[in-house]
């Protein structure tokens, strides 16, 4: 039986994509039970995961001889949502050019800071653009680890603007601060530790 | 995996010089984001401008 072990950048669209699957099947494989358990969305993986990809099965559909008949491939497409603040408030009607996979896909950000577009599934990096003042900002797609994870939780504090430094899953100093810091900001109990309140916080703050 | 930014040791280390006094741009932070797909809503949220740190 197949099983494709997760590297970074990869998550299950990604993956259902190169093998051409509905994502929804591999993830309610009851091989994929555990998994399921563990990592909750499928979308956000960890490195070193197992995921069982079943095997393809043929399948048959008769229909009439001398007609035309269109089948149609069930392809979800993957799509990218972010939420961009300005100091904790959503950048509204921001222009932005975002650069994937060769493509320039240009909008504007909604009411919320909300810019969301659809991506190949395989998109590992991503450069936007925003604003008149063409300020760029890169995007590591697919790469964002499990909240449960010190990696995640770092990824997660940095994005919101909370300095953990390097996302190396290991919870130094500057990790603690950044905990203080966002603990601080939420009137949490200012600890340092990454406790079940500030993981549920941070949560709801970042979306996943 | 990267070098480990946050141990104790590597915090203690001098900072380097800032890219500015050198006419440099600092390079820009790349930021993780995860993917999206029908049936599963995935939202990430990005501050621009909010670099907070705690102060003791």
């Amino acid at each position: 039986m197949p099983k494709h072990v997760i590297e970074q950048g990869e998550c299950l669209s990604s993956i259902a994509a190169e093998y051409e699957f509905d994502w929804k099947l591999i993830w309610k494989h009851g091989q994929n039970a555990t998994l399921k358990q563990r990592r909750k969305n499928p979308n956000i993986l960890l490195p070193g995961d197992e995921l069982f990809v079943p095997i393809r099965e043929k399948k048959e559909e008769s229909r009439n001889t001398d007609k035309r008949h269109t089948f149609v491939k069930k392809n979800a497409p993957t799509r990218l949502r972010i939420r961009l603040l300005n100091s904790g408030k959503p950048l509204v009607n921001e222009d932005y050019e975002l650069s994937i996979s060769g493509q320039k896909l240009k909008g504007t950000t909604d009411s919320t800071g909300l810019m969301q577009e659809t991506i190949p599934p395989d998109a590992c990096s991503a450069s936007l653009i925003l604003g008149k003042e063409k300020r760029e900002i890169l995007l590591d797609v697919g790469h964002l680890d499990p909240l449960n994870s010190i990696s995640g939780m770092q990824a997660r504090l940095n994005n919101l603007g909370y300095d953990c430094g390097a996302v190396d899953g290991i919870v130094g100093p500057i990790t603690r601060s950044a905990l203080k810091s966002f603990q601080e900001t939420y009137q949490l109990n200012i600890t340092g530790e990454a406790d079940s309140a500030t993981l549920d916080k941070l949560k709801g703050e970042y979306g996943c | 995996m990267a070098a480990d930014a946050n141990s104790a040791e590597e915090a203690a280390q001098p900072q380097l010089a800032d890219p500015f006094s050198e006419g440099k741009p600092p390079a820009p932070q790349s930021h993780k984001v995860a993917r999206s797909a029908p049936g599963n809503d995935v939202l990430n949220t990005i501050d621009l401008f909010g670099e907070r740190s705690f102060s003791v």
